[in-house]
C-alpha cells in the first residue's frame, strides 16, 4: 500500500538541455550553411575556390596562424613564469592576485591598444625632434605586444588555477626523489598541461579569429578579409567560402582542445600552501622568472597609468561621458539582456551536460563551437538568419552576444555545479516534496556562485564585443566599444582615454561585484560546513 | 642516524608537536602510535623536509637538516616515503612512476633495480598501466615500490596499509619488512593498528597531543 505524498523528481535534464544546445548553437549554424548553399545557383561555384586559399590569401592565412601561435606562445610562457612565482613564493599573495586578475580578464583589449598608441605618441614627441622616430610602429611585433598584454590575465588566471589544483602529495613525493628544478619541469609542468593547453588554445583561437587589434595596428589578418569582403560586396556565400579555412582550423583546434578544456574546467583547487619548504632552484631560473614577472606587472600597470594620465580634468571628463551616455546605456542594455538570457540556459544546459550520456562529448563540442567561429562570420550568419525570422532583427546585437558567450557561461556554471554535493540535493528531495521550494531554497542558492560568475562573464564580455556587433548594430545606434574603436583609428586622445576609463570601470564594477558576491557566498558555505 | 632535538611545530595557535627529542640509530625500526591529530604525520613531514619547524632542530647523520624557518631540500635527505594516499603521478605509467624516483642511477642499474622491485611487489603485469587503471591494492604496491626505488637510507611510512584488507595487508607487510631488513634501512612507521605495530617490531613510541609520552 502506498502512503504519503509522492515526491516529484526534478525530471530528466537531458532532453531539454540537449535541446537548448541544438536550438541556441547548432541550429543557427546548420541553417546558415544550408540556406547559403541552397540559395547559391549551381553555376556560381566561386565560393568553392574561395574556400581553398591560394596565392595572396594563402600567405595571409599563414601569417595569421603565425601571429596567433606567437601570441599564444609568448602569453602562456610569461604567464606561467608569473603564476609559478606567485604559487611557489607567495601563496597568500597569489590568492589575492587571482582575485585581482579575474576581473581584468574581461577588460577589452582595445584599452591595451590605446596604451600602445599613446606610448607611440610619447616616443614620437621625445625622439621625433631629433629624427629618431619614424612614425606609428605598426606591424606584427606591436600586435603581438598588445594582444600579449590583453590576454595575459586570462593565461595567468588559468595557469594559477592549474597549479593550485596539483595534489600536494604528488609534489611532495616528487620532491623526495628529484631536485626542485627537475620537479618543476618533469612533474609540475605535465600536471598543469590541461591549464596550459586551455589557456594557450583559447588565446590562439581568440587571436586567430578576431581582427579588432590587428586592424587598429595596420596588420591585415584573415578574419579582417572576411569582414572587408562582406562589407564591400554583401555576398554571404563569398564570406562563407572565405571563412571555411578559419572554420576548419578553429573546429580542428577545438576538437583537440576539448578534453584538456573539460579537465581544466572540472578540476578542483587543492589550496595554495604546498611549498612550505621553499624551493631551491638555480639562480638563472629565479632571474628569468623574476624578469618575466616584472615585465607582466609593468604591462598590467601601464594601461591604468596611461588612462589616468591622458584623461582630461573632471569637468571635461564628465562632458565626454555625458556625450557618450546613449552608447553606454545601449551597451549596458544589450549586455545585461544577453547575460539574463544566458543564465537560465546555462543552468539547464550545465545540468544536462553533467549527466553521463554517450553524446556528452559531442554536445560539449557543439556547445563550444561558437568559440571556434570567426567573429565576423557570426555577425554575417545571424544577419542571414533574420530572413527567416524578420522580427529577430531588433534582437540581433543581443543574439550575437548570447551566441558567442553562452559556451563560457555554461563552462563556469557547470564547473561550479560539479562541486555541489549531490547528497545535499538528494536530502532536499527527501525532506521537501515541493519542487518549487526545493528549487528556490536549495538548488538555486547552491548554484548561485556559478550562476553569478556566468552572468558577470557574459555581461562583461558583451560590453567589450566589437567584431560581430559592428555588423549587426542597427542604424542610429552604437555601443561604447564601437565609439572607442572609431576614435582609436585617429590615434590616442583625451576622449578615447576617458571612454576607455569609463568602459574599464563599468566592466570592472560588474565583474568585481559578481566576484565579491561569489566570495561572500563561499564564505557562508565554508562556515556552514564548519558547523556541521 | 636521525636526531630530533626539542621539536616544536605550530599551525596558527594549535601546537602540533611539543618538545619532541629522539635519537634513531642507523637501521633502527621505530613504530609511532597515537590518536588522530597527535602529530604523527607532522613529525614524518618534518623529517622529510616537507614542513618547516618553529623550534628545535633535526640532524641527519650529524648534519643539521632543519632549524626554525629553514630546511635543507627534501631531495637531499635520502628519504623514501609512503604517504597515507598513494600519490602516484597520474601522467606516468607504473614503471615510469618507479623509475622517476630513481635518481643518479645509471640506465643499467635502473633496469636491474626495476626488475628486482617488480618481482618483489609482484607487479610485473602492471608496468604499462596508468595509476587510474589500478585497484587500491595494486596502487599501494606501486607506491611501496616507488618509496624504496632509490634505496633510501631512511624510510618514512605514514599508515601505509590503511584501507587494505587483512590478508593483503599482512602479505605486503611481510614483503616490506624483509626488504627493510635486507637493506638495513632506518624506518619510522606510523600506524593505528596494534597488530601491525607488533608485527613491525622495533621500538614503539606513543604521541599524545604533540608530546612524546612513551
Amino acid at each position: 500500500m502506498k502512503s504519503g505524498r509522492a515526491i516529484k523528481s526534478n525530471g530528466n535534464p537531458l532532453p531539454i538541455g540537449y535541446g537548448l544546445v541544438f536550438i541556441l548553437t547548432l541550429a543557427p549554424i546548420l541553417l546558415f550553411f544550408l540556406s547559403t548553399l541552397t540559395e547559391t545557383s549551381p553555376q556560381k561555384t566561386e565560393w568553392i575556390f574561395l574556400a581553398v586559399p591560394t596565392g595572396r590569401r594563402f600567405v595571409l592565412l599563414l601569417n595569421t596562424i603565425v601571429l596567433a601561435l606567437s601570441v599564444a606562445g609568448v602569453t602562456v610562457l610569461a604567464a606561467w613564469a608569473v603564476a609559478l612565482c606567485a604559487w611557489m613564493y607567495a601563496p597568500r599573495v597569489a590568492s589575492w592576485l587571482l582575485l585581482g586578475v579575474i576581473p581584468l580578464v574581461v577588460v577589452p583589449p582595445y584599452i591595451h591598444a590605446l596604451t600602445w598608441l599613446s606610448l607611440d605618441q610619447l616616443a614620437g614627441r621625445l625622439l621625433g625632434r631629433w629624427g629618431f622616430w619614424g612614425g606609428v610602429p605598426s606591424g606584427m611585433a606591436s600586435t603581438i605586444w598588445v594582444e600579449w598584454a590583453a590576454y595575459t590575465p586570462l593565461a595567468f588566471g588559468c595557469l594559477l588555477l592549474g597549479l593550485r589544483a596539483i595534489d600536494p602529495d604528488l609534489l611532495d613525493a616528487a620532491r623526495l626523489s628529484r631536485s626542485d628544478i627537475s620537479v618543476l619541469f618533469r612533474t609540475v609542468l605535465p600536471l598543469t598541461s590541461p591549464a596550459f593547453l586551455t589557456a594557450g588554445g583559447i588565446i590562439f583561437l581568440f587571436s586567430l579569429l578576431d581582427y579588432g587589434i590587428p586592424s587598429l595596428l595596420q596588420i591585415h589578418v584573415y578574419a579582417l578579409e572576411i569582414f572587408a569582403d562582406f562589407n564591400a560586396t554583401e555576398n554571404v556565400t563569398g564570406a562563407l567560402g572565405l571563412a571555411i579555412p578559419l572554420l576548419c582550423i578553429g573546429a580542428g583546434s577545438l576538437a583537440l582542445l576539448l578534453e584538456p578544456i573539460l579537465t581544466f574546467a572540472f578540476q578542483q583547487s587543492r589550496g595554495s600552501l604546498v611549498w612550505v619548504n621553499p624551493p631551491s632552484v638555480p639562480v638563472w631560473f629565479n632571474r628569468t622568472v623574476g624578469f618575466l614577472t616584472g615585465a607582466v606587472l609593468f604591462q598590467a600597470a601601464l594601461p591604468l597609468v596611461v588612462m589616468v594620465k591622458m584623461s582630461p580634468r573632471l569637468k571635461d571628463f564628465s562632458t565626454i561621458v555625458a556625450q557618450a551616455m546613449p552608447d553606454i546605456l545601449y551597451s549596458l542594455k544589450i549586455s545585461t539582456t544577453a547575460g539574463l538570457i544566458c543564465l537560465p540556459a546555462a543552468a539547464v544546459i550545465g545540468r544536462a551536460l553533467l549527466q553521463p550520456s554517450p553524446w556528452r562529448k559531442g554536445a560539449w563540442f557543439v556547445l563550444l563551437l561558437p568559440l571556434a567561429l570567426p567573429s565576423s562570420l557570426v555577425g554575417i550568419m545571424l544577419i542571414q538568419l533574420t530572413k527567416y525570422w524578420p522580427a529577430s532583427r531588433a534582437f540581433l546585437p543581443v543574439w550575437v552576444n548570447v551566441f558567442r558567450f553562452l559556451p563560457l557561461a555554461v563552462l563556469l556554471v557547470t564547473a561550479h555545479l560539479r562541486t555541489v554535493d549531490p547528497l545535499l540535493l538528494e536530502s532536499a528531495m527527501v525532506f521537501q516534496p515541493s519542487w518549487r521550494r526545493r528549487l528556490f531554497f536549495i538548488n538555486l542558492p547552491l548554484a548561485s556562485p556559478g550562476l553569478l560568475a556566468g552572468l558577470g562573464c557574459v555581461v562583461s564580455l558583451a560590453m567589450g564585443e566589437l567584431a560581430a556587433t559592428l555588423l549587426v548594430v542597427p542604424p542610429g545606434s552604437s555601443t561604447l566599444i564601437l565609439r572607442i574603436y572609431n576614435y582609436l583609428h585617429f590615434g590616442a586622445s583625451q576622449t578615447v582615454a576617458s571612454l576607455c576609463l569609463t568602459l574599464s570601470l563599468t566592466v570592472l564594477l560588474a565583474s568585481g561585484v559578481m566576484t565579491l558576491v561569489v566570495l561572500w557566498w563561499s564564505k557562508i558555505a565554508r562556515s556552514s560546513e564548519a558547523l556541521r | 642516524m636521525i636526531t630530533l632535538r626539542n621539536l616544536h611545530k605550530f599551525y596558527g595557535e594549535v601546537c602540533a608537536l611539543k618538545g619532541i627529542s629522539l635519537d634513531i640509530q642507523p637501521g633502527d625500526r621505530v613504530v609511532i602510535q597515537g590518536a588522530s591529530g597527535s602529530g604523527k604525520t607532522t613529525l614524518l613531514r618534518l623529517i622529510a623536509g616537507l614542513e618547516l619547524l618553529d623550534k628545535g632542530e633535526i640532524l641527519l647523520d650529524g648534519n643539521i637538516a632543519s632549524t626554525p624557518g629553514w630546511a635543507s631540500p627534501p631531495f637531499s635527505r635520502k628519504v623514501g616515503m609512503v604517504f597515507q594516499r598513494n600519490a602516484l603521478w597520474p601522467h606516468l605509467t607504473v614503471s615510469q612512476n618507479i623509475l622517476f624516483a630513481m635518481n643518479g642511477v645509471s640506465r643499467e642499474e635502473k633496469a636491474i633495480r626495476l626488475e628486482e622491485l617488480i618481482h618483489w611487489m609482484e607487479i610485473e603485469n602492471l608496468l604499462r598501466r596508468f595509476p587510474a587503471q589500478l585497484s587500491g591494492g595494486e596502487a599501494r604496491r606501486v607506491a611501496l615500490a616507488r618509496a624504496v626505488a632509490s634505496l633510501p637510507r631512511r624510510l618514512l611510512l605514514d599508515e601505509p596499509f590503511t584501507s587494505l584488507d587483512f590478508s593483503l595487508k599482512s602479505r605486503l607487510l611481510d614483503l616490506l619488512l624483509a626488504f627493510i631488513s635486507k637493506h638495513q634501512i632506518t624506518t619510522l612507521y606510523v600506524t593505528h593498528d596494534l597488530d601491525e605495530a607488533f608485527k613491525a617490531g622495533g621500538r614503539l613510541i606513543i604521541l599524545e597531543k604533540g608530546e612524546l609520552v612513551a
